[in-house]
């Protein structure tokens, strides 16, 4: 199979504008997953009866069901309902409620490796639970969360083709969309997977240098 | 002190009252009852597990306690009457009583993204609201008071434990306690630098009018620094009086056996 540079050069904006699809899929879902993961890691601490229970319950289901399922579930089935969203707020939905429940844990090791002695001592200073928060257990567990959160990112931006399978015209999408017309297979694909590797290993570069900075969790 | 109340002549600074704890099945605190007088030092020894250090964990309300009252300067700790019932205090008034009491842990517990100095400053500039400067001349002192001027800017973690502990114990004093609360300060420690920790408290204990309770395995440093030890075991007080009395002549055949026991190490 020989791989046609002119092709792949016409095609290629097609496929940097699914790109963008791309980006904003992942970067929203990535947004609503960060502020998602916080309510459920809040949750899970909480006094009220029950609410630490449905979310770790919440938690279990999420990342125990596959995404494609979810994200199926979240365009064919909540219509029925009476519930329907463009394809792209679906996917994002999808990826962001998804995600919560894995970042929701990554809050939960962050702040659960900040030891008891830091508490203790706050309490022995007489810091009200606010100032606990922010001056003393925040400075301490964000650090380690934040090459674990990227790690996700980029976990979140590698799923994001499955979106393709509820006609959200990301980059895959848009691949399979020109072998469609033209069946011509090898240079769509090859190309997505090049962008998707020209754009992840930099960002997995990065992270490894968090990682040294601030240690793993 | 403007705010602490005064107290009656005679009255006890701190009055443990019929106080029981258990963690699960084990009592570790036996229907305790202990007075400690403002300005006393009292040292605090006894096998591991005897409740020394949770009579210091409930003063600093780090933990709750099941039964019995305590209360400070006069005021119930963590506790408030409302008619016949006695309830959970207030957040607000806890942390009035509470703020009469530091205390220095066994792990230090430097808040380790912050240097030496920050970690002084930090409490009385967000809790008492004092003037940065003025915290941080009165942290100048405090660091001078044991031997630590050139450390300042250090972060904890290129502190040795004994400088490190060194700051824990001018991070408590920076707020003004009446009631100095140690709880096995050495115990973490290499050999060598236990000196330089027990030299600070010695010199505090000295000179300072305040309060102070010392749970310890030193037993000289018991000795010197108090003005009454307690021996406790499983949850009570075993025997207590003066340290002279109490290392030279125990009655109690348990505080003997113990004395003997860590004594000849």
């Amino acid at each position: 199979m020989k791989f046609d540079f002119s092709f792949a050069l016409e095609i290629l904006p097609a496929l940097l504008r699914g790109a963008i699809v791309t980006a904003e899929a992942t970067f929203g879902g990535m947004a609503f997953a960060l502020v998602g993961g916080l309510v459920l890691a809040l949750a899970r601490r909480s006094r009220l009866p029950g609410v630490p229970r449905l979310s770790a319950s919440y938690i279990l289901f999420m990342r125990n069901t596959p995404l494609l399922v979810q994200i199926y579930f979240l365009f064919y089935v909540l219509p029925f309902w009476g519930i329907t969203f463009g394809a792209l707020t679906t996917g994002i939905l999808a990826l962001g409620l998804s995600y919560s429940a894995y970042i929701a844990e990554v809050y939960r090791a962050g702040i659960d490796g900040v030891t008891q002695g830091q508490w203790e001592a706050a309490r022995a200073l007489d810091f009200s639970p606010v100032q606990t928060w922010i001056r003393v257990i925040l400075p301490q567990a964000l650090p380690p969360m934040v090459p674990v959160l990227g790690n996700y990112l980029i976990g979140m931006f590698k799923d994001s083709p499955l979106l393709a399978t509820i006609t959200v015209p990301e980059m895959f999408g848009a691949a399979e969309h020109i072998a469609g017309e033209t069946y011509r297979y090898n240079e769509p694909y090859t190309l997505v997977g090049l962008i998707f590797l020209a754009l992840s290993y930099p960002a997995a570069l990065v992270i490894r240098q968090l990682e040294r900075r601030y240690g793993k969790i | 002190m403007e705010r602490s109340s005064a107290l009656p002549a005679g009255q006890p600074l701190i009055r443990f009252c019929q106080v029981r704890k258990s963690y699960g099945e084990l009592r570790v605190l036996d229907d305790l009852d202990l007075d400690v007088a403002a300005g006393e030092k009292v040292a605090i020894i006894g096998p591991s597990g005897s409740g020394k250090t949770t009579i210091l964990r409930l003063l600093m309300t780090l933990e709750r306690y099941e039964s019995g009252t305590i209360e400070v300067g006069g005021e119930l700790l963590g506790l408030r009457r409302e008619g016949d019932r006695l309830v959970p205090d207030r957040e607000s008034h806890l942390r009035q009583v509470r703020k009469q009491i530091g205390m220095v842990f066994q792990h230090f517990n430097l808040f380790p993204h912050m240097t030496a100095l920050q970690n002084v400053v930090e409490a009385p500039i967000r809790v008492l609201g004092l003037p940065r400067r003025e915290a941080e001349a009165r942290a100048r002192e405090l660091f001078a008071m044991v031997g630590l001027q050139e450390k300042a800017g250090s972060y904890p973690r290129h502190l040795s434990g004994g400088q490190q502990q060194r700051v824990a114990i001018a991070r408590a004093l920076a707020m003004r306690p009446r009631i100095m609360l140690f709880d096995e300060v050495t115990s973490a420690l290499d050999p060598e630098l236990v000196g330089e920790v027990l030299r600070v408290i010695r010199q505090l204990a000295k000179e300072s009018g305040m309060t102070m309770l010392i749970v310890t395995h030193e037993m000289s440093f018991a000795r010197d620094v108090s003005d009454r030890v307690i021996f406790m075991e499983k949850g009570r007080i075993v025997e207590q009086g003066e340290p002279g009395v109490i290392f030279r002549e125990p009655r109690s055949e348990r505080t003997r056996a113990f004395l003997k026991a860590v004594l000849e190490r």
